[in-house]
């Protein structure tokens, strides 16, 4: 197995980690970028792959038209791309553990690391949410982008925050019958926190254009809703809305379904952890994002000297915050390493820290007007799966904690729970939910994962490879 | 005081594991008042990073032998007895040998097992891989125990923990003993825990490898050390793997001292479906960390055993800290230098599959009932002065 040695690795190539690569890079640092796709773009900026030709690239949006110019300023920097590259694992001297899919194994070996993994959409367990034809949000916009597939004719779009709206907009311009827009917050809560969005017009345009097109196509919207269960025999048939109280829990008697064969569902994202757990960053629960975020400096270091975060892995942000960041991380670990600033990096770090400060007032504003309330994390039933791999229910798990399972980890050591493939990335805040609910404790003491390599499923020969090649320097 | 005022127990059991879980299991079927103490949640150590191995053939003949026995009669009980279902499977394990100059010592090891009452059989090697399709062509031969089998760790001890409960043990999870207290006679009167002091007229130190420090705190000394492994879990495989598998090798590196990292190949299924894979042993102290490099030495050992290994995913990996007393046998009585204070610990990589035997012969140590072996074999003061 081959090691590679580079100045800064940057682990993800959305917009947090090609900023941060560009910085760096201009900034005279050797800089290697790598993404599990293999496009750099990340989700945000996923491009359809090359095969797909476009004849009205702009039917993209302008988020098409920022991934053109990033991915080519970064093919013109210094930057290597090492495209289809997962992590699985990385070892304290930096060295990281890669494995590409049909390219077999290899290691990088890095002076400064920049972690910009990004996000995935937050799981909300229901009754009927494992059914097929029941996707997240992001699932379903990133097949649009992507493949170009319309995963289904008739759909509801339902969850929180502001990807419903262009989700929405996609699937009606790619021929779906959108049978509701289904937002848990109420209209007169988005008028609450309207002003406090004036200087943000950029945000604001997106939304209104989105608004514009939903009410051109006649898309029924429901405010102050919720999807409480889905049906189906093989896949899902109906899907049933219900008006929710203040703490979303829903009111007895309002319900109304629908007929769909899809229904997509977006309660906003979670930050990818894994990396900043495995690299040891010490984290803190953020309560409005409900999650655990890595603590850093003004740039953007994490508590582990060498370590950065960006992006989303900072917390929930989007584009704008994410470009920031990573110029922020791409600066300063240009820097760590000995590559002196001239006046001009120093300006463009100041004005990369004002321009974070600026994104950050809004990412505050949508965290509390989206931020999850109890309801939602009430919605499953007894025999409703946490735990999708190993298929433990609601009612496995209160056993658990009915025999003193106090934690995650100690319902992990009572049932199966997070230990099939996706490796907890899914039921662990679920599990965390339903145990601090059941326990009256905050659910940040109850989130207590280890982190062990792979992080990310690795064939077996990949791992076994690392033993011959240390068998072949150590007698 | 005890909450809510509760009597005081007759018998505190220090340690939550496997070990812990069974002696309180056989204390309060004993009529005993039994309050266990565990510092995290139950199977959260060793018990909870471990295989479940209830393996006959690498026991020391004259004393562990015996002793395993009657431990595995006392499994296939328990599965009848208690609750919670742990995955009890008698599966037979089968002792593999990689090449044909293993095939003579196997076939002594093979006899003298079975004078010991330990039935096996040997397989060619079209026998071996009939039984076992998916092994490396190569292999030269191997030997089927067909009594062997397995448990999910972490469900037994919770099957344990449950099924005492039933009969008054008391338990008190998140719960760490900082002190015992022994009184002017030694005579043991009390342990102390963040908040309290709970007076006890017995306590038994079950708490794997971290009994040695709570010993030390009442200025008694208990050997008993880490000897670190790692597991590997790879995706499910239905089918793939029938038995449990162990190369012949394995028992060299159970019984060897050697700090070094050893290998040796230990494969099965879980009911799952998923394929844990093992052997690893070092000594490097308290640290519970995964390396990639000895997961990486276990994979590579299983793919050449089982070549079909090499492209599932592997999911998983953990690693635990088995306590290893000075001769690899566990110390299970009470402690010198100390009225009321036992021990039952130092079972290495066969705590899962001696617990049941210790527990009851912990219950019998207590109560002055008949041992069920002599009291010498496990003795933990055989070590005094070698400490």
């Amino acid at each position: 197995m081959s090691v590679q040695r580079t100045e800064v690795a940057v682990l993800g190539a959305g917009p947090a980690g090609i900023a941060a690569a560009l910085a760096a890079a201009r900034a005279g640092a050797r800089v290697t970028i790598l993404d599990e796709s293999p496009a750099p773009g990340g989700q945000i900026y996923r491009q359809p792959p090359d095969a797909f030709r476009l004849r009205r690239p702009e039917a993209l949006g302008k988020e098409y038209a920022r991934a053109q110019q990033l991915t080519r300023e970064l093919a013109a920097s210094s930057a290597q791309f090492l495209p289809a590259t997962m992590v699985w694992g990385v070892e304290a001297d930096k060295t990281l553990l890669l494995y590409r899919e049909g390219g077999g194994a290899s290691a990088l070996k890095a002076e400064a690391l920049i972690v910009a993994t990004g996000a995935y959409d937050r799981p909300i367990a229901f009754p009927g949410w494992t059914l097929p034809g029941v996707w997240t949000a992001g699932g379903a916009q990133a097949m649009l982008k992507s493949e170009r597939i319309l995963p289904g004719r008739r759909v509801l779009v339902a969850g929180a925050g502001p990807l419903l709206l262009p989700v929405a907009k996609a699937l009606v311009e790619a021929g779906a019958t959108v049978a509701g827009v289904v937002e848990a917050t109420t209209r007169l809560e988005w008028a609450l926190h309207s002003h406090r969005m004036l200087g943000h017009w950029e945000r604001m345009g997106d939304a209104v254009r989105y608004e514009a097109a939903l009410l051109r196509a006649r898309v029924p919207r429901f405010f102050g809703h919720v999807v409480v269960r889905a049906e189906g025999a093989d896949r899902v048939e109906r899907a049933t809305i219900a008006a929710v109280d203040r703490q979303w829990r829903p009111r007895p008697g309002s319900e109304r379904t629908f007929d769909v064969d899809l229904l997509c569902i977006g309660y906003g994202f979670l930050s990818s952890m894994e990396l900043p757990r495995l690299l040891g960053c010490e984290l803190r629960y953020h309560g409005a994002q409900g999650q655990h975020l890595p603590r850093h400096t003004a740039e953007m270091e994490s508590s582990v000297p060498g370590v950065f975060v960006a992006g989303e892995t900072t917390g929930i942000g989007g584009a704008d915050l994410a470009l920031a960041e990573g110029r922020l991380a791409g600066l300063a670990a240009a820097h760590l390493l000995g590559h002196p600033w001239g006046a001009e990096r120093q300006q463009e770090m100041v004005a990369a820290q004002a321009r974070r400060r600026h994104q950050l007032g809004f990412a505050r504003i949508l965290d509390e007007l989206f931020a999850m309330r109890p309801g939602i994390h009430e919605l499953a039933a007894p025999d409703t799966p946490l735990c999708r791999c190993e298929e433990i229910t609601v009612a496995e798990v209160q056993a658990a904690v009915r025999r003193g399972a106090r934690t995650v980890r100690a319902v992990k050591g009572a049932t199966r729970v997070g230990q099939g493939p996706c490796q907890g990335r899914i039921c662990h805040t679920l599990v965390a939910h339903l145990v601090a609910r059941e326990t009256g404790r905050p659910v940040g003491e109850v989130l207590d994962i280890t982190p062990r390599p792979p992080i990310k499923p690795v064939p077996l020969e990949v791992l076994a490879g690392l033993a011959e090649e240390k068998a072949g320097i150590e007698p | 005081m005890s909450p809510g005022g509760a009597r005081h127990p007759d018998v505190v059991v220090v340690g939550g594991g496997i070990v812990g879980a069974a002696c309180s299991y056989f204390l309060v079927r004993a009529g005993l008042s039994v309050e266990l103490l565990e510092r995290g949640f139950p199977a959260s150590g060793t018990s909870g990073a471990c295989e479940g191995n209830l393996l006959m053939w690498d026991k020391e003949l004259t004393r562990e032998l015996p002793f395993g026995l009657r431990s595995l009669a006392l499994w296939a009980e328990l599965a009848q007895e208690l609750e919670i279902d742990f995955e009890f499977e008698p599966k037979g394990s089968i002792m593999v040998v990689e090449d044909g100059a293993g095939l003579e010592p196997m076939a002594r090891k093979v006899a003298e097992l079975a004078r010991a009452g330990v039935p096996g059989t040997i397989l060619s090697r079209q026998e071996l891989h009939a039984e076992e399709p998916a092994l490396a062509p190569d292999i030269a031969g191997g030997a089927l125990f067909p009594e062997d089998g397995q448990v999910e760790p972490r469900y037994a001890t919770a099957a344990l923990v449950e099924g005492g409960r039933r009969h008054g043990l008391r338990v008190r999870t998140d719960t760490a003993v900082r002190r015992l207290h022994l009184g002017p006679a030694g005579r043991v009167e009390a342990v102390e825990t963040a908040g309290e002091r709970i007076p006890a007229g017995v306590v038994v130190l079950a708490a794997g490898v971290w009994t040695r420090e709570i010993a030390a705190t009442a200025g008694l000394e208990v050997p008993v050390h880490p000897r670190k492994g790692h597991v590997v879990v790879v995706e499910r495989a239905p089918s793939l793997i029938r038995r449990k598998l162990m190369e012949a090798g394995y028992v060299a590196t159970v019984e060897s001292s050697d700090a070094a990292l050893q290998v040796a190949m230990v494969v099965e299924a879980t009911r799952a479906g998923t394929v844990l894979l093992g052997s690893s042993r070092q000594l490097v102290g308290f640290d519970r960390s995964v390396s990639v490099q000895v997961a990486a030495a276990i994979a590579a050992r299983a793919i050449r055993f089982f070549p079909a290994l090499a492209g599932l995913r592997c999911i998983r990996t953990y690693a635990g800290l088995r306590p290893f007393s000075p001769d690899h046998r566990p110390m299970i009585g009470p402690v010198a230098g100390a009225e009321g204070v036992y021990v039952a610990t130092g079972h290495e990589g066969a705590g899962i599959c001696l617990a049941p035997a210790t527990g009851r012969l912990i219950a019998q140590w207590v109560t002055g009932e008949p041992l069920d072996f002599p009291a010498e074999w496990f003795r933990p003061d055989r070590f005094r002065g070698q400490g």
